[in-house]
């Protein structure tokens, strides 16, 4: 092994040369001594830990001696005594004025150094016995980093071979202890001669010492005994955490693993039970004392000596893995129909229903909130899937269940009104009112599935109008007067009253549920479960398929990973993409049509200010997914389409059986009502009508090819003008 | 080489023995794993061992190997133990090194100590599962591993009595009574103490030392006496019973939660181990770690109750059907009964129609019921599962203890089963989810936590008109998630982990019952009365029968299935042309039939979907569509 041979003594030179000389240029061109700097703070007692990164040792040492980080990293605890070492000796070069003592220790310490130098003679050696312990004088704390190049190990992945060494271990807090002082020097008097005597302890318990070692009382054998102060010993804090693996780092069928974390000093008090946190420290075997150490010889408890504790929100944890993604990324935004492949990932194993997948995608990834004046308007969208019994609308919810970082999954019939919102309740300890947030409180800032959306009870649903627009809970009960923030996705789903939607009825009779409401919705879904020769087969392909070879259906390709989904769902969501002044005209002028279209026809949905927002949330939630920051005109076509779409499942449900009329058909009354008098159409417009209808540019082009060759216009070379014959 | 008397009685002799012939620095670990091995696979020294489950623990010696099955309850945390450690013989001051392997306890004689810190020792780490013996195991299958049982005990009892004096003359033996090991203690303790206090004067010493014999003996006597109540053996089913296991693992082999593991391992029930626990009321020792008492106190539960097991070989098994071998792929047994299979199955129907009272289309489902097993799962669904509830039990067959009578029948047929009696009281107060307690950081087990193949009886025909509180509806909903997900959320406070299950489950209910299953037949009766049938029934079953049977059931289930590229296009336009002509087909109906037809043609025998078992498959299913169909108008 490489480090047994290391020269210690050789070592503590270079390290005090690593502290004295290391810097980093500064941003105004003059060196910045990072380690020396800091070490002026600990001489005057301002600062009490120091932590190294070996990133810095790496960079240091790369000249005189390469392997020195790696061998800090195999034997971290001699490195900390030779750092600690250094450190102490070079503190009083670097002490600039008198410091004022802190605490009682620093007095007591103060005196006796005082007192030896009154004292002794120079050149008169000390009984080591009596001599302070380095850890006695010592009033800072060395720790150290791990190099950035090192991956956070799961707890799983701790064995025996880590012992001694130092790792990184990602976890949540299970437990932890109070913090308590421990001791870490112990000072006795003797109660004869009045010498002092210091006992270091490195271990969690130790002996007490009975009788004076001094030079006076084994002379004249006068057993003077020991007795322990409590001033002049040195304690620090001590608290132990239990740490536990992450959900995600399990293997399936295993129970999760936890490790015992000690925290002394300075790394005490920085989590809680429940926190997320990465901890850097040694891992070290724990000695046993007395009886046990017998009986039990010879198992060894270990504990990881914790050197860094950074706590970590759940959603930050994932950056550790932000360089993983990248690569995937990249990948998927090369790809062309990388929008339509991750909407057919989304619940993969329902078949069909792609425009609702598309749209989930959309709620998943949220438009962009805006705040002109203080007046809020959500980025959020909602939405919400009727459909007959068997269509798959409680599978949907739960893979969004499963998919959305931060989600709540209730069913209406289940949860009553306070059960979403918050309640009030009293805290039978205290007696004091507390807040307890519902569903959707706990849902802030994610989605919030509701199955059985129908039977809920009415006064339920009213306390979901605010959330659904203002994004707020007000409470005004039992003397508590509040407003909660729950900005929510609303991902509804809910059967229709009559069992089977009953097309000859309007929406709202169908689920029973107020306009108030239902305009609340950005999109709306009916899905229906309607015989269709093609379909079926292709339903029943993909079934016998799943039982017959345990998989999924080869398709053209493989439905992403959750967790890349995941990532880049969460990427996507840092965008904050604008509306460029030069589509606002145009999303205008769509909105004005739609309300035409909606007063000309019989809708049964309703086209107001809001469908003009949900348009806009849906546009940049799309632009979102590109990654951009503008707004483009595709995604507006886009979002207008799946508006499209979603009306055309409510208003379309029963025209099949009366009218044979394909796409094509309807793409060339459009054609013709784009044309109006004149005879020549530019075919942008067309596409761009066409898709603002639901119809897809191939399903456009087919049909003009179709007329083409009856004859009906022609295009041009340049395929950008049609010219009826 | 030891021979193969001497190696399963004092197998650690033969790891020193390996040891001393490969040296410390050399294979000694793959030796002694390969001569394991080899031992093991033979099948006349696998007979020969012992079965902890069916074998009292005062007749077992320690130290020996013992097969034992059980199902995987928990897991803890690494534990780290020294591989290699070095002895110093403080008469002689020679210092050698010793294996730690497959032990608990560290071996030295009188005057030995361990030097913990001497750089020639290594650490290892080895896995603790925590096996409870197989949850819901019917008496038949405990019957048979019993007569198995090679254990004969007037010779095992005899000779360890010999034993036990030559461990008293014999320095090297590794043997150490209880007796022996707390001497050995003792005097370490004093001889520390000595060191120690050296200016103490005489009367302190020996009280020291009287304290720590007392404090011996009272936590012995404790151990034997008051903590066989005190301490939760953590059995998913209330009232279980057996002999758990710690099963120690050396090698990487990677159990899930809920497997049913079979294990042979050395047996280590050294009682000095138990001392570990009751030591914490603190006159000896101060433990710092105040948190840790509990979870010590739950992880070294006393060797008497939990033995230890070091494994040298185990592995997860399929099934846990004496009957049958434990691979049934390689012996040929499914070769073997699929000829008569066809046969069985009607024999077996004909005994489950006279159970149902004459309902042959019940009796048919419940063969399909019986040999379901989840096959596949993708994302949210399982398939495979066919969960039943048999409905139509009536008052009057109530009264007759029918719901009993069925499930002693079903007991007798299964290898697992469980009959819970749905009252409120049980949906309230009982555990169903395991869950994770920090504070002794185990996994606290609940009625859910079954192995797979293990049969759930549900009785919802008990259930009164009430009131469920919080924790019942919770119940409620954990069962409905298994039998409509196949999967338990088990409770981890911070977070939910998700656990696969497959346990088939029977709702037996007077109306439909509260949660939906896969399939829901109404029994019709030709005739009420139970206990004739219950008595023509047993007069039926032979043994021979009962063994055919028991066979069958397990081998059926775990038969493999294809579904041939034309079978699925008849399959496809059958969907097709009956989508076209009613509306009632869903693709879940779909689902329901193929797995329908798979249980059906698995249960005939046949490998493969045949057209002529799709056909009456599908006539299977209208019947019962039928039924529900008059039944509720």
């Amino acid at each position: 092994m490489a480090f047994k041979t290391r020269d210690y003594e050789q070592e503590k030179e270079a390290i005090k040369r690593f502290l004295a000389e290391f810097h980093d240029v500064g941003d105004d061109g003059r060196k910045h001594f990072k380690y020396a700097a800091q070490l002026v703070k600990l001489a005057h007692r301002e600062q009490v830990d120091l932590t190294i990164e070996i990133d810095d040792i790496v960079y240091f040492s790369v000249e005189f001696d390469p392997d020195m980080a790696e061998a800090m990293v195999q034997n971290s605890r001699r490195y900390i005594n030779l750092f600690s070492e250094a450190v102490y000796e070079l503190l009083p070069d670097y002490k600039q004025k008198e410091t004022v003592a802190r605490d009682a220790l620093d007095v007591y310490i103060e005196h006796r150094l005082m007192m030896e130098q009154r004292l002794r003679q120079p050149g008169d050696s000390r009984d080591p016995r009596n001599s302070y312990p380095p850890e006695l004088i010592r009033r800072f704390e060395v720790y150290f980093k791990a190099p950035s190049t090192q991956k956070a190990l799961s707890i799983r992945s701790v064995k025996a071979t880590h012992v001694g060494k130092l790792v990184l271990v990602r976890g949540i807090v299970t437990r932890c202890t109070e913090v308590k002082p421990m001791m870490q020097v112990a000072t006795y008097t003797c109660d004869q001669c009045g010498a002092e005597t210091y006992q270091p302890v490195q271990s969690s318990s130790f002996m007490p010492q009975l009788l004076c070692p001094s030079e006076d009382c084994r002379v004249n054998k006068s057993g003077g005994r020991l007795y322990l102060q409590t001033r002049g010993s040195k304690f620090i804090k001590f608290q132990e955490l239990k740490v536990q693996e992450h959900s995600d780092q399990v293997p399936v069928g295993n129970i999760p693993r936890s490790l015992t974390v000690m925290c002394r000093g300075e790394q005490t008090r920085l989590c809680q039970p429940g926190d997320h946190v990465a901890i850097t420290g040694i891992f070290m075997p724990l000695l046993r004392q007395g009886f046990r150490a017998i009986m039990q010889g010879l198992l060894s408890d270990t504990y990881l000596d914790a050197h860094r504790v950074v706590r970590m929100n759940k959603t930050e944890d994932d950056e550790l893995g932000s360089e993983d993604l990248t690569e995937a990324e990249i990948k998927l935004i090369a790809e062309d129909d990388f929008y339509k492949k991750l909407a057919t990932s989304i619940a993969p194993e329902i078949y069909g229903h792609e425009d609702i997948k598309k749209a989930i995608l959309l709620l998943l990834v949220g438009g962009v909130d805006c705040n002109p004046n203080g007046m809020k308007i959500r980025g959020a969208i909602n939405l919400c899937l009727m459909g007959d019994p068997g269509v798959a609308k409680s599978q949907l919810l739960a893979y969004v269940d499963r998919l959305a970082p931060r989600s709540q999954y209730t069913t209406g019939r289940g949860s009553t009104g306070v059960g979403l919102t918050a309640a009030v309740m009293k805290d039978p300890l205290t007696g004091e009112m507390t807040l307890e947030g519902g569903a959707l409180v706990l849902a802030d800032q994610g989605v919030c599935c509701i199955d059985e959306f129908d039977k809920m009870a009415e006064a339920d649903r009213t306390a979901i109008h605010e959330v659904m627009e203002q994004q707020t809970i007000s409470i005004a009960k039992a003397g508590i007067m509040t407003s909660l923030n729950a900005r929510v996705s609303i991902l509804a789903a809910a059967n229709p009253a009559y069992g089977r939607y009953n097309p000859k009825k309007t929406v709202e009779q169908n689920i029973q549920l107020p306009a108030a409401l239902l305009s609340r919705f950005d999109l709306l879904w009916l899905i229906q479960d309607r015989p269709d020769r093609e379909n079926d087969l292709r339903l029943a392909q993909h079934i016998t398929y799943v039982h017959q070879h345990c998989a999924q259906p080869p398709t053209q390709f493989k439905p992403l990973d959750m967790k890349v989904m995941r990532r880049y769902i969460s990427l996507c969501k840092k965008k904050q993409p604008k509306i460029p002044e030069s589509l606002t005209d145009y999303i205008v002028s769509a909105y004005v049509e739609m309300r035409k279209e909606a007063r000309n026809s019989k809708d049964m949905t309703f086209t107001s200010a809001r469908t003009l927002l949900a348009v806009l949330r849906l546009s940049t939630a799309l632009a979102r997914l590109r990654l951009v920051h503008l707004v483009a005109k595709e995604d507006v076509n886009e979002a207008m389409r799946l508006m499209e779409m979603s009306k055309d499942s409510l208003n379309h449900t029963d025209d099949k059986n009366t009218r044979a009329q394909t796409a094509t058909d309807k793409i060339y009354a459009l054609i013709c009502e784009v044309a109006g008098e004149s005879h020549m159409v530019k075919l942008a417009d067309v596409v761009e009508r066409c898709t603002s209808k639901g119809y897809k540019p191939d399903q456009v082009t087919e049909c003009i090819e179709e007329y083409e060759e009856l004859n009906v216009w022609q295009l041009n070379q340049a395929r950008t003008k049609l010219t009826f014959v | 080489m030891p021979g193969v008397d001497d190696w399963t009685l004092a197998p650690l002799r033969a790891v020193d023995k390996i040891f001393e012939e490969c040296g410390p620095s050399g294979e000694w670990r793959q030796k002694a794993r390969e001569f394991f091995k080899k031992e093991i696979g033979q099948k006349t020294v696998l007979s020969k061992l012992p079965w902890v489950n069916e074998t009292p623990l005062h007749d077992l010696r320690p130290n020996q190997v013992v097969r034992f099955r059980g199902m995987v309850q928990d897991m803890f945390d690494n534990e780290f133990f020294l591989d290699l450690y070095e002895v110093r013989d403080s008469n002689t001051g020679t210092f050698r090194l010793q294996s730690g392997r497959y032990k608990d306890i560290a071996e030295c004689g009188a005057g030995e100590n361990i030097v913990t810190d001497s750089p020639r020792c290594e650490t290892g780490d080895r896995l603790t599962y925590y096996c409870v013996p197989v949850p819901g195991e019917n008496e038949w299958v405990k019957k048979i591993y019993q007569d198995m049982n090679p254990c004969t005990l007037g010779a095992s009892s005899s000779n360890s009595v010999s034993r036990k004096k030559r461990s008293v003359t014999e320095e090297s033996d590794h043997y150490t009574s209880l007796n022996q090991c707390a001497d050995q203690t003792e005097d370490t303790d004093s001889m520390k103490m000595e060191a120690v206090e050296q200016g103490e004067n005489k009367r302190t010493r020996t009280e020291g030392r009287n304290e720590v014999t007392q404090d011996l003996q009272r936590s012995s006597s404790e151990e034997t006496s008051g903590s066989r109540e005190a301490i939760d053996l953590n059995f998913p089913i209330p009232g279980m019973k057996g002999t758990p296991c710690l099963v120690k693992t050396y090698d990487d082999v990677n159990f899930s939660l809920n497997d049913i593991v079979e294990v042979v391992g050395i047996l280590s029930i050294d009682p000095a181990m138990a001392l570990g626990g009751p030591d914490h009321d603190g006159n000896i020792e101060m433990n710092t770690a105040a948190m840790d008492m509990e979870e010590e106190v739950a992880h070294c539960p006393p060797p008497s109750l939990v033995p230890r097991l070091h494994v040298l070989s185990a592995q997860k098994v399929s099934h846990t059907n004496p009957l049958l071998s434990a691979d049934l792929e390689c012996s040929g047994d499914i070769a073997a009964q699929k000829g008569s299979m066809r046969e069985t199955r009607e024999l077996l129907r004909e005994l489950l129609q006279e159970a149902l009272l004459g309902d042959a289309l019940a009796a048919e489902f419940m063969i399909c019921h019986f040999v379901s097993s989840v096959y596949l799962r993708q994302d949210v669904i399982a398939l495979g599962k066919y969960s039943m509830n048999l409905s139509g039990v009536t008052k009057g067959l109530q009264e007759q203890q029918y719901t009993t009578c069925l499930y002693n029948l079903i007991s007798s047929l299964v290898t697992q089963s469980h009959l819970f009696s749905m009252t409120l009281n049980n949906m309230n107060n009982t555990v169903f989810t395991p869950k994770k307690d920090y504070k002794s950081n185990r996994l606290m087990s609940g009625l859910l936590q079954l192995s797979q193949h293990t049969h759930l009886v549900v009785d919802e025909t008990v259930l009164t008109a009430g009131q469920l509180d919080a924790k019942g509806v919770q119940n409620l909903t954990a069962l409905g998630n298994v039998i409509n997900w196949q999967k338990a959320d088990y409770d981890f406070q911070y977070h939910q982990i998700e656990q696969h299950t497959n346990i088939p489950v029977l709702i037996l209910s007077e109306g439909r019952a509260m949660i939906t299953s896969d399939v829901e037949v109404r029994l019709e009766p030709k005739h009420t009365n139970v206990s004739t049938a219950f008595t023509q029934i047993h007069s039926k079953l032979t043994p021979d029968l009962l063994q055919r049977l028991r066979s069958y059931l397990t081998t059926a289930r775990l038969m493999s299935y294809t579904l041939s590229d034309e079978m699925q296009k008849m399959v496809q336009d059958d969907f097709v042309d009956s989508r076209k002509n009613e509306n009632g087909i869903t693709a879940s109906d779909l689902h329901s039939l193929l797995v329908l037809a798979r249980l059906v043609a698995v249960s005939c025998g046949e490998t493969s979907l045949t057209p002529d078992i799709w056909r009456s498959v599908k006539i299977l299913g209208n019947e019962q569509k039928l039924r529900l169909n008059v039944s509720s108008h």
